[in-house]
């Protein structure tokens, strides 16, 4: 038993490894921070841990100390008490990164010490494999008092206490309360050397046990896991008044629980029972308010998942329970990561262990309770590096920057605008501007075909559909276009600017329709197209440019085939004209007609900017200080 | 089964430190045993192992003191610490214990308080002092520790320069003597025995000194300039003038700090450059002049303290750092906050991370900390410019820095937001906004990841305010521009997916950043450096008003630089000026600040809904926050002078109070709220009315220090618990006393192997392995030379052979063909005689090792020869050998 386990706060976890090396691990940083390796690790190794909290200053007792306490720092440090085979105890200081003490039991002693306790109201306990129990002073290394519990009623040979647990309770006496956990879970009273068996608990097929233990205003529960059980079972081990007295009345176990238990049949049940998957590893519970009392248990199991069990607390039941959530660690190609470790935190997250190559990596997640199993995909985890002790690279972290992206927005800032548009940035009194507000949905509701327009825009865009798009944005009326564009979100902005330069390359009634809703989105989403629309306002930009670039050798043609026109006419006479409009007439079909074609079209389309220029003199002037 | 009962019981909540205290005010020192470093943290000493940098314990006085102000180990009984405090209280402690020996008030005038502590020896110690009758010029005087009585006071006036005042205790021709330097070009040289014989040294070209050291044991001394020269001087340093001078010339700037190495063989100095400099001194003529360097130390060198095997450099950004004598860094004692004066005048950032249950706030210019809050240490210096910092020059001493103004984290914890920006005013200005995404794989490298990095996003404007969306999916950020930018994750383009701009909004004209920042439209031309002159900077050689050396001593708490550097070239117009920013639970709404308009904007279109204006918001709204949970339809906003909760149902005021907010925060799984006024008052409350679950006035004396920033923590489930930064970057924390069950033991001594050797020696040896027979060299060497004598003796008559006692001892040992069998003896009367802890190990030792490792002795076989040879001679030499051990040993 615990040869594994999380410090107090959560903060390091520390495992005592097959060849008698301690690892200790941060779990804030995933970092194995401290490995030692204790003299004599081969022969006598460590066999069990503990985390303790002590004092760092001794000269706490005076009285106006407290106040100062209150505001530093808690002045505590943490310590590891490692257990040996040869009945010696080691207090390992994390902070000091060594052995600081050592502590004998006895002068020749060496009893296997096989399990500790520590709580911050009754101290050290240890336990060693011929069934004593040891109370410790920490401040001297002493032994306080020793506790001989012999286990009568066992019939099976060899068996050893394999796990303690120090129960709290409420009575003002000196005495303490334990439970033990071999073949058979017992509670026991251990006053001024008398030992006495309160309660048995229960018998399990393996004399090693987890135990783990829960509390709720002064009730006190024991989560117990066996070796190769795959079941947990959950006792109530409260002291209660009653049998305290019964205790000092007449200290005769055997009655009193009877008396306590008389609805129990001679072999105890538990409380609840929890199926596994397989035998725990690890187990870690906690009790909060919710509705009632709420249980919950996280418990690893050799097989690498971590079981999470929500239950209220209400009367007892036979009835075996199921994991609320069960939770599995794999890499992204469905190589499973074994969970190793699990601890509950008092806000319900759960800190996980997994092994991952070589090393264990820790995170902490929320449990969720919406499906039956949550899976964790950790891949691609890079080789952990093991870390010197006071390796400080942690507290430099490198950049990294060839992962980002790089945006420029310099020329992201909005220019002022000309005209009053539908933006209602501009600036307005409160009484209009509230007004309008009001107003709003009024005129909506009149332009209720322009809302129906906007949706059928936005699903064009989404789709990419031509026709749609088409249908929409032929709509020359730029009072349509400027409400449709208004309540267009601006992440479709780009895309209808994407269209609108698709089409200004078409035929010139396209173009000039283009040319209106150009016109539209710059005033209506002024803001999204400054937050970063350089891109998209380019090319449409470059687009009519190129359009605009011929005006000139157009008009040029222009005056040139009218001069020639003329010149014929007065050449040939008045009665060749007609022929002369033919020539006129033949060009116009064929522009149109091959308007894919943008040769032959630049002569004919120069033609047609007379028929769209007074649209496009306003926009014109937007669109030629945006290029500035 | 457990019936709820509703305790009514009110938690009483509690203030706490938590984090962020200076360990830099003061110089640390080693312990005798090399193992720790003791370090001053206000009236507290804590003591830091060398190896992990880690805290091991804490020593404190038996009364409340006001802070120590030096500790210090004298150097023949070292195993003393004394400590001495502001108001003259002198304390010591037994170092292994931790326990207070003493303390003593020493006599020292009313109203004074002491500056420098320095021990002459056990019984005398060396004080400065200023303040009461003493405010121009300082006081400096001997006085003893038994009784705390005056034993002499010194007359030279030395001008009081407060923080440039540096002592130093020297020795010269076995006279102690005080060096003392107070940021003038005058060095002061005063005996202390002698209250007659002092003398000023006045630096060559009048330079101003500003650090001064003293060897150990030897008459000499070295001083720095502002110049960058570190002068060693030799020789009777009363007439320092005829004195032997060594100059080493390296730094440029003025360097902060010096030290001699405990032997004295190496100088030590850095200062501004970051740069520690280790001198070769001419005394060791194979080397001399040589010198190595340990450079791009995260902060200036504050003070240096070494011993033998270690140097511990204190650097501005409070820490120390450990480097081994080889001057590799190994390690760091790292504190929270360090953050550089200019940072200091930007809004602070503080945010709880549920998912580390760590703290992120300002760290060292240019990075975050993340702290974490469970085991109150600084996780991550997250570096976000990823610059390097901008080296200081004679003509600028504390360039700008690329600082981050502003920060904000997604409520899933996915996303950190962060905003860089620099304006010295003559260059355009920087400006960046980065994205950065939680590393979920490889935690040890970095916690998060940049994914996005938007230069110039404000068009050079600083950013103000961050929010993100509580799905983590947008963010939007308000600046100086007087516009705010929707920002949105996209993920079509590319796998990982960027952060792109959805749409700029303003309530204004939109073209604030032209009017309000020169800078901007202004023709750059690039800044010609003033040419390196010695003569156009004043402060070398005299102290003016705003010093910038004394600036530099006082870098880590510094409010006066109090940079308009970073608003450099903007005239503020307060009309549309953004602040505040907040996005609605669900997402669709989004709350800003225009000047005193609360304006509510839709997410979805992005264009305003509505606007919000009271009276009693103007002229300036500073935060914005919307409730959760079932307060989600209420906004709470404060001013500068109320905090006012609106109802987005009605766009009515629901209430108003007036008080002057410094800092709202709320809780992302309660609709609590908080709000910290500036009278330190906090007020836990939710939106739905005015009445505070929870009101606490003036928790800490806001003379110290003002709340200018606070945050929820892991709520339990009844109580809260707030975390509160104060504006000297100290991080509290609010929450429910917890009464604690039982006093917690303590370990005042260890019994485990001490010294450094001993490690490597396990406890019990055991081998099983037989031991080789020695080769007997001396044997056969006697055999060589003696088989004469040996033959000699044994050949002729007994009547003709010298009595037995004037025979040579190894003759008749190497007759008797065994080697000192009488040692044996001694050393076991030596066992019986000793007591001491030691032997009786060793007998453990011998006890344990049982059957396997038999006494050496034990080892040898002899011969039946040889025992026979060897009892005869036992007979024959018995009374001899009792005269020889008896007379060994009581010396007769």
């Amino acid at each position: 038993m615990a040869e594994a386990m999380f410090s107090e706060d959560g903060k390091y976890y520390s495992t005592i490894t097959k060849d008698g090396r301690l690892k200790i691990w941060d779990t804030e940083t995933n970092v194995l921070k401290q490995e030692y390796t204790p003299d004599l690790h081969l022969t006598s190794p460590p066999t069990c841990l503990q985390w303790t909290t002590v004092s760092q200053s001794v000269s706490n007792l005076k009285g106006n100390r407290s106040n100062s306490n209150a505001s530093t720092n808690e002045n505590e440090s943490q310590c590891i008490v490692l257990g040996t085979t040869n009945g010696k105890l080691l207090i390992y200081s994390i902070s000091q990164a060594k052995i600081i003490n050592v502590w004998v039991p006895a002068k020749h002693f060496s009893a296997k010490v096989t399990a500790l306790d520590w709580s911050r109201k009754y101290g050290l306990y240890s336990c060693t494999k011929d069934s004593r129990v040891y109370e410790w002073n920490i401040e001297d290394g002493s032994v306080k008092q020793t506790y001989n519990i012999s286990i009568e009623n066992n019939t099976k040979q060899g068996s050893n206490i394999n796990a303690i647990k120090i129960i709290p309770h409420n009575q003002h006496k000196k005495s303490r309360y334990l439970v033990t956990a071999s073949y058979q879970l017992s509670l026991w009273r251990l006053h001024n050397k008398d030992v006495t068996l309160i309660k048995s608990l229960g018998y399990s097929t393996s004399q090693t046990a987890i135990l783990s233990l829960v509390s709720f205003n002064d009730t006190y529960y024991i989560v117990e896991g066996s070796e190769n059980e795959r079941l947990l079972s959950f006792w109530d081990v409260t002291v209660t008044d009653e049998s305290t007295q019964n205790n000092n009345d007449e200290p005769t176990p055997n009655k009193r629980h009877k008396r306590k238990h008389s609805a129990v049949p001679v072999q105890p049940t538990p409380m609840y029972s929890f199926v596994l998957e397989d035998a725990p590893r690890a187990i870690d519970s906690v009790l909060r308010e919710g509705d009632g009392v709420q249980l919950n248990i996280v418990a690893a199991t050799r097989s690498g998942v971590v079981h999470y069990y929500q239950h209220t607390l209400n009367g007892s039941s036979t009835k075996p329970i199921k994991p609320s959530l069960t939770i599995q660690t794999t890499t992204a190609d469905a190589k499973p990561l074994p969970l190793q470790c699990c601890r509950l935190q008092q806000d319900g997250n759960i800190n996980l262990g997994y092994l991952n190559d070589r090393g264990l990596v820790f995170e902490k997640i929320t449990p969720d309770l919406k499906t039956k199993t949550q899976v964790l995909i950790r891949g691609d985890v890079k080789e952990k590096k093991k870390t010197k002790q006071n390796d400080n690279s942690l507290l430099r972290t490198e950049f990294h920057s060839s992962e980002a992206t790089y945006l420029d927005n310099t020329a992201v800032a909005p220019r002022k605008r000309t005209a009053p548009g539908a933006n209602p940035s501009i600036e307005v009194p409160m009484e209009a501007r509230l007004q309008n507000l009001a107003l709003d949905v009024n005129s909506k509701s009149n332009v209720a075909v322009n809302e129906n327009l906007t949706k059928l825009l936005i699903q064009g865009l989404h789709s990419k559909d031509k026709d749609i798009i088409l249908t929409v944005l032929q709509k020359n009326d730029p009072r349509v276009a400027r409400v449709t564009v208004s309540n267009l979100p601006p992440q479709y902005v780009f895309m209808l600017l994407e269209q609108l330069t698709e089409m200004s390359l078409k035929k010139t009634s396209q173009c000039a329709a283009a040319c209106v809703w150009a016109g539209a989105a710059l005033r209506g989403a002024g803001g999204a197209l400054g937050g970063g629309g350089g891109g998209a306002l380019a090319a449409l930009l470059a687009a009519l440019t190129n359009r605009r670039s011929h005006l000139c050798q157009l008009l040029n043609l222009k005056g040139r085939l009218e001069l020639t026109l003329t010149q014929r006419l007065l050449a040939l006479g008045a009665e060749k004209q007609d022929e002369q409009t033919a020539v006129l007439d033949y060009n116009d079909s064929s522009d149109e007609d091959n308007d894919a074609d943008m040769e032959p079209s630049q002569s004919e389309s120069g033609a047609s900017w007379d028929e769209s220029d007074e649209q496009l003199s306003d926009d014109g002037d937007v669109e030629i200080s945006d290029a500035e | 089964m457990v019936v709820k009962v509703d305790t009514a019981n009110k938690l009483k909540y509690c203030l706490k430190r938590k984090a962020g205290r200076s360990i830099i005010e003061r110089r640390p020192i080693f312990s005798p045993d090399g193992e720790s470093v003791a370090v001053i943290v206000e009236d507290i000493v804590h003591v830091y192992n060398v190896q992990t940098c880690e805290l091991v314990r804490t020593l404190e006085s038996e009364t409340p003191i006001d802070g120590f102000v030096g500790i210090e180990f004298p150097q023949n009984e070292d195993y003393n610490l004394y400590g001495c405090s502001k108001s003259g209280l002198v304390t010591i402690w037994t170092w292994d214990k931790g326990a207070v020996l003493r303390d003593t008030h020493l006599q020292i005038p009313a109203n004074l308080i002491v500056l420098t502590f320095d021990l002459i020896n056990e019984n005398e110690c060396f004080i400065t002092g200023a303040g009461g009758s003493y405010s121009k010029n300082i006081h400096y005087a001997s006085y003893s520790i038994k009784t705390g009585e005056l034993l002499c006071e010194y007359g030279t006036r030395i001008w009081n320069t407060q923080p440039l005042i540096k002592v130093a205790l020297g020795w010269n021709n076995d006279d102690r003597f005080a060096a003392i330097c107070n940021g003038t070009k005058s060095l002061y040289i005063q005996s202390i025995y002698n209250q007659n014989t002092s003398a000023i040294f006045y630096n060559f070209s009048e330079y101003r000194i500003v650090s001064v050291a003293c060897h150990k044991s030897i008459n000499t001394l070295a001083v720095t300039d502002t110049l960058g020269r570190a002068t060693v001087i030799r020789g009777n340093l009363y007439d320092i003038r005829n004195a032997a001078k060594e100059v080493f010339h390296w730094h440029c700037l003025p360097p902060m700090a010096l030290c001699f190495s405990m032997q004295g063989n190496y100088l030590y100095s850095g200062g501004v450059e970051s740069v520690l400099v280790k001198w070769t001194l001419g005394s060791l003529a194979y080397k001399a002049a040589e010198k190595s360097f340990l450079p791009r130390l995260p902060g200036l060198v504050r003070y240096i303290t070494t011993n033998n095997t270690h140097i511990a450099i204190t650097l501005t950004n409070n820490s120390i750092v450990i480097a081994n004598a080889q001057m590799h860094a190994v390690g760091t004692i790292a504190e929270c906050g360090g953050v550089s004066p200019t940072a200091r005048t930007l809004e602070p950032v503080l945010i709880y991370q549920h998912k580390l249950g760590a703290l992120l706030m300002h760290g060292p210019t240019g990075h975050l900390q993340l702290y974490s809050t469970t085991s109150n240490k600084v996780l991550y210096n997250i570096d976000i410019t990823g610059q390097n910092r901008i080296q200081p020059e004679r003509w600028n001493l504390m360039p700008l820095q690329t600082e981050i103004t502003c920060a904000s984290l997604s409520p899933n914890g996915q996303w950190l937001v962060t905003s860089e920006y620099r304006n010295d005013g003559f260059m355009y200005p920087e400006e960046r906004l980065k994205f950065w995404t939680i590393n979920q794989n490889n935690k040890q490298k970095s916690p998060f990841l940049m994914n996005t990095c938007i230069n110039l996003s404000h068009g050079g404007c600083r950013v103000v305010a961050l929010a993100f969306s509580y799905d983590g999916k947008l963010c939007v950020s308000s600046g100086l521009d007087q516009k705010f930018r929707v920002w949105e994750f996209d993920c079509s383009n590319n796998k990982r997916g960027i952060w792109v701009c959805l749409t700029a909004c303003y309530y204004s004209s939109g073209v604030a950043q032209y009017l309000s920042q020169g800078i901007l439209n202004n023709f750059k031309i690039g800044h010609s450096e003033p040419s390196d002159d010695f003569t156009q900077f004043p402060y070398m050689k005299e102290m003016r008003k705003d010093d910038p050396v004394k600036k530099l001593a006082n870098f880590h708490n510094e409010y006066t630089i109090t940079d308009d550097r970073m608003s450099a070239g903007s005239c503020s117009n307060s009309e549309n000026e953004m602040s505040g920013l907040a996005m609605s639970r669900d997402g669709s709404l989004i709350a800003a600040w225009f000047g005193c308009k609360l304006t509510l904007w839709d997410t979805y279109l992005c264009t305003l809904r509505t606007s919000l204006s009271h009276p009693a918001l103007r002229p300036k709204g500073v935060d914005v926050k919307f409730g959760n949970n079932d307060a989600a339809h209420y906004l709470v906003c404060t001013t500068e002078s109320c905090l006012a909760v609106w109802s987005l149902l009605s766009l009515t005021v629901k209430w108003l109070v007036q008080l002057n907010p410094m800092a709202l925060c709320s809780d992302l799984l309660s609709n609590k709220m908080a709000v910290v006024t500036s009278n330190n008052d906090i007020h836990i409350f939710t939106p739905h009315s005015s009445k505070p679950l929870m009101s606490q006035q003036r928790v800490s004396d806001p003379n110290l220090g003002v709340f200018k920033k606070c945050a929820f923590g892991a709520s339990t489930k009844d109580g809260v618990t707030l975390y509160l930064l104060r504006n000297d970057v100290e991080v509290f924390s609010f929450e429910p006393e917890k009464t604690k069950e039982g006093r917690l033991e303590s370990i005042p001594h260890s019994n485990a192997p001490v010294s450094k050797f001993s490690t490597l020696l396990a406890e019990q040896q055991l081998s099983a392995v037989r031991r080789g027979a020695p080769v007997d060299t001396l044997a056969s060497d006697v055999d060589a030379t003696s088989s004469a004598a040996i033959s000699n003796i044994s050949m002729a008559p007994p009547y003709m052979t010298p009595p037995v006692s004037l025979l040579c001892t190894t003759f008749l040992q190497e007759l008797a063909g065994q080697e000192e069998p009488k040692d044996d003896e001694v050393t076991d009367l030596e066992e019986k005689m000793n007591v001491d802890q030691s032997s009786d190990e060793e007998d453990d030792v011998i006890k344990l090792n049982g059957p396997y490792a038999p006494r050496a002795t034990e080892l040898w076989t002899p011969n039946y020869e040889a025992v026979k040879a060897k009892k005869l001679n036992r007979i024959l030499e018995d009374p001899f050998i009792d005269l020889h051990a008896t007379s060994s040993l009581f010396g007769i």
